[in-house]
């Protein structure tokens, strides 16, 4: 067990890797009435193709999705019901490269915490439930395909990546899932649902050593090695630099994205890129006072840094009139910031501005679980984090501007009436 | 847990009053300064536009620009300006939340002293192009009230539910009163809301010693003849059920149903009333759940929840068009079964579990451990949250049902397909 402490935050963090080969990280917090507990799985929407027992296998889009919604139900019932007559709400989400399912209540917790670590190792699928759940995510997936923040987004992917798999849709299609069996969400279950594959996250008032020995009595050591993902080579360029969408909407909704070397991105780059992005386009910079007086914009642009196994993508979003002329005055803004470098003053006044804001953070317990969980999944954590920012120096991010941020490689994806 | 004694009221200046809510586990310090205001029609919009303009700019941050990158350079401090509705007032509502650290917090109490007493000024008013930037937002923002169509049925049934009351009046106001605010009047308007309305400051966090004298220096104004706002009223009308109907180019229609309470806002009808709403519709083993979505599968959602101050309970359900009469005859049928019939225990429990839940989890969060001390220091009760949940526990099925009794039907709205 590993004990961390952080003097300025004020907080300490317990780590610890499990005789299953589960990691588990716990964050006390004491006088905190509500406590939540995550279990994720490194495996999300892009494990689509990998190697199993030494063969390849080729799973249809969303199967990692399809599984999250079918892992709740037992032979028994619904585990939603049990955690709800327990005190505590329970939920689930799926992202690029992991699944994650969580709880949180303000008693019961050890109850809890066992009905959350039971439940992911227990598989049960049948064809009845499995065709079932087609209709329900069939509708999720159309909700989707509504909603212009969505399409906006994965247009701007589609436009970016050749092969890679992030560009597809987190719940796959209508067509894709129409594919799913029960055996298919057994065999991807059994490939990727390993405890050497596991991180948990424990936020709360509690006592770290109960629930290390409860974590460690309950998880369950097993012969199963994550399967190994394949991907096909992916070049740096973009496949088209403009990509524009119709929908029903007042204002149109752009996503100005950058494509990144996915190469080496640890966590001081993760944060680097963060404060970069905010130094060029936030709602203090120069840039957004310029577009702001200009018309283009009247609220400011969302800004947004994500990377994992061979993808790594910054996106400068928000509404405009006129994307394409917004686009525009952020790429010129880059062009000119990558010859003069960044003000002292201002890169001084944003690093405090992401201390501040990291500080604050801690004053939630969902917003350290979810925080944590993000980058425990690559063996990280949050001090790393913090030390990483209050570390930060102006000719890094210069630096990352410098080579990093290519206008060859830009995607302007747009959704308009 | 925070106690009551936790809780400390500071006389500031005349109706001004500081209540501090000590609490030591968090990383920031949140101050909120209320400046209470009778709601009216009168007033609402010109209140909605005079955030808006004091959230911009200030004297010492004359741009918009200046003033967001002071409150990064105070460790991204988080500030905001906005006009609440409790009951039958509106308060205009500065929020600052700042690092725990006494310094910083000093910084963001100077930072809000620079807001409230020196604005920007300009010839005895508010610098014109900022009003009239702010009046065309909230003109926008006004005619955007539609777009969620389930939100819009919810403001149209409390506007026809109270038409002849104050909370019938749209709290971020009327685009037909925006013309007639200009800089000179508005400006006249927040002088005279400085001068005699009652203001709140409510600090949760950790104190700093400084606190009470940056806090004395916001409000230069001589304060006297301090309005006396009156407490908001719950009536229960006897009068037929009002029905209105309204179309729009939707797919799916948006049913809303108001109904007034005779049982007061605090103490043991107020308590059997929050359990009664509970097990009535707040959750997905909710009555209305089980009886209109499940079993009828006449709705995607339907829910309940109370308006505390006027005890007037809502229930909502998207549904189709065709389905009208019948959902509204299933819910009035649900709401007469519980008048005569006894809830399970089942129930009760379930519902008791999930308040409590929702009850403690407050402690978790400063704006809303503020939100319910002032909920309760505006309605006159005096619960701290240990106590409230306490009284939860206490109500039987007999107070459940008395609950049920003590509602009837005011309106029914329904916004229907083209």
């Amino acid at each position: 067990m590993v004990i961390k402490k952080n003097d300025m935050l004020n907080e300490g963090m317990y780590i610890k890797t499990l005789s299953s080969g589960a990691k588990c990280y716990i964050i006390p917090k004491s006088g905190y009435g509500e406590a939540q507990a995550i279990a994720a799985f490194n495996y999300g929407s892009n494990d689509i193709d990998f190697l199993a027992d030494g063969k390849e296998f080729n799973s249809p889009d969303g199967v990692a999705h399809f599984l999250e919604h079918k892992l709740f139900e037992e032979e028994w019932g619904n585990v939603f019901e049990e955690f709800s007559k327990n005190g505590a709400n329970a939920n689930a989400f799926t992202d690029f490269n992991k699944t994650a399912y969580y709880f949180s209540c303000t008693e019961k917790f050890e109850e809890n915490f066992e009905r959350l670590l039971k439940f992911v190792q227990s598989p049960y699928f049948t064809e009845e439930s499995t065709e079932r759940e087609k209709g329900i995510i069939g509708q999720e997936i159309t909700m989707y395909d509504d909603d212009p923040s969505w399409q906006v987004v994965f247009n701007m992917l589609r436009g970016m990546y050749f092969n890679h798999t992030v560009s597809k849709n987190i719940a796959g299609s209508i067509k894709s899932i129409a594919d799913v069996d029960k055996d298919t969400l057994y065999k991807c279950y059994k490939s990727f649902y390993c405890p050497e594959n596991m991180t948990v996250v424990c936020v709360g008032d509690l006592k770290p050593e109960k629930v290390f020995e409860e974590a460690d009595r309950i998880i369950k050591k097993t012969n199963c090695k994550r399967a190994k993902t394949i991907y096909e080579n992916e070049p740096s360029t973009v496949c088209k630099n403009y990509v524009e969408s119709k929908m029903e909407i007042s204002k149109s909704l752009f996503n100005l994205g950058f494509k990144i070397n996915p190469k080496d991105i640890n966590v001081k780059k993760v944060y680097g890129i963060k404060i970069l992005l905010d130094l060029v386009a936030g709602s203090g910079s120069a840039l957004y006072e310029r577009i702001y007086k200009a018309g283009l914009m009247d609220e400011e642009p969302g800004l947004q840094f994500t990377a994992g196994e061979g993808y790594a993508f910054a996106i400068i979003a928000g509404n405009s009139n006129d994307s394409k002329k917004t686009a525009d005055e952020i790429i010129n803004e880059i062009t000119i910031l990558k010859k003069l470098g960044f003000k002292e003053e201002d890169f001084e006044r944003i690093k405090k501005k992401h201390i501040g804001r990291f500080i604050r953070g801690f004053n939630s317990v969902d917003a350290i679980a979810m925080s944590q969980i993000e980058l425990g999944v690559k063996g990280e954590d949050l001090f790393d984090a913090f030390q990483a920012i209050c570390g930060m120096k102006k000719t890094y991010l210069e630096e990352i501007l410098r080579d990093e941020f290519n206008t060859d490689s830009i995607v302007l994806s747009v959704v308009k009436q | 847990m925070i106690e009551l004694e936790e809780l400390t009221k500071f006389n500031i200046k005349e109706g001004i009053t500081l209540h501090y809510l000590r609490a030591d586990k968090f990383k920031t310090n949140v101050i909120g300064i209320l400046i209470r205001n009778e709601l009216t029609k009168e007033n609402a919009t010109k209140n909605a536009v005079l955030a808006q303009v004091l959230k911009k700019s200030c004297d010492k941050y004359p741009t918009s620009y200046e003033l967001v990158r002071r409150t990064e350079e105070m460790f991204g401090s988080v500030f905001n300006v906005s006009v609440l509705k409790k009951g039958e007032e509106q308060i205009l509502f500065f929020y600052m939340e700042v690092l725990a650290n006494s310094k910083v917090f000093e910084e963001g109490l100077e930072f809000l002293r620079e807001i409230i007493s020196k604005p920007l000024i300009k010839e005895n008013g508010f610098d014109k192009e900022t009003v009239e930037r702010e009046k065309e937002n909230l003109r926008q923002k006004i005619r955007a009230r539609s777009d969620d169509k389930k939100e819009y049925a919810k403001l149209r049934c409390i506007e026809e539910t109270c038409s002849n009351e104050a909370f019938g009046v749209y709290g971020d106001g009327y685009e037909e009163d925006i013309d007639s605010i200009d800089c000179n009047n508005l400006y006249d308007h927040y002088i005279d809301m400085l001068k005699h309305s009652p203001i709140e400051i409510m600090v949760c966090g950790t104190q700093s010693y400084n606190t009470e004298n940056i806090i004395k220096k916001m409000f230069i104004q001589d304060r006297q003849n301090i309005i006396n706002l009156k407490p908001t009223i719950s009536e229960k009308r006897n009068n037929e059920k009002n029905e209105v109907k309204e179309k729009m180019d939707i797919l799916q229609g948006k049913l809303c149903m108001s109904f007034r309470s005779s049982s007061e806002s605090k103490g043991k009808g107020f308590f059997g009333m929050l359990v009664f709403n509970e097990i009535l519709g707040a959750g997905s083993n909710s009555r209305l759940f089980n009886n209109v979505r499940e079993k009828e599968s006449l709705c995607y959602y339907v829910n309940s929840f109370m308006y505390r101050y006027k005890m007037i309970l809502v229930i909502q359900a998207g549904i189709e068009d065709k389905n009208y009469d019948k959902t509204v005859k299933i819910i009035l049928d649900e709401i007469e079964s519980l008048k005569s019939n006894l809830v399970t225990e089942k129930e009760i429990e379930n519902a008791k579990i999930n308040l409590s839940r929702y009850y403690n989890g407050i402690e978790d969060y400063q704006s809303g451990i503020m939100d319910f001390y002032l909920n309760e220091y505006l309605i006159g009760s005096c619960e701290n949250i240990k106590s409230f949940i306490e009284k939860i526990n206490k109500v039987n099925v007999e107070d459940v049902r008395k609950a049920a009794e003590s509602i009837s039907v005011d309106t029914v709205y329904f916004l229907s397909g083209k």
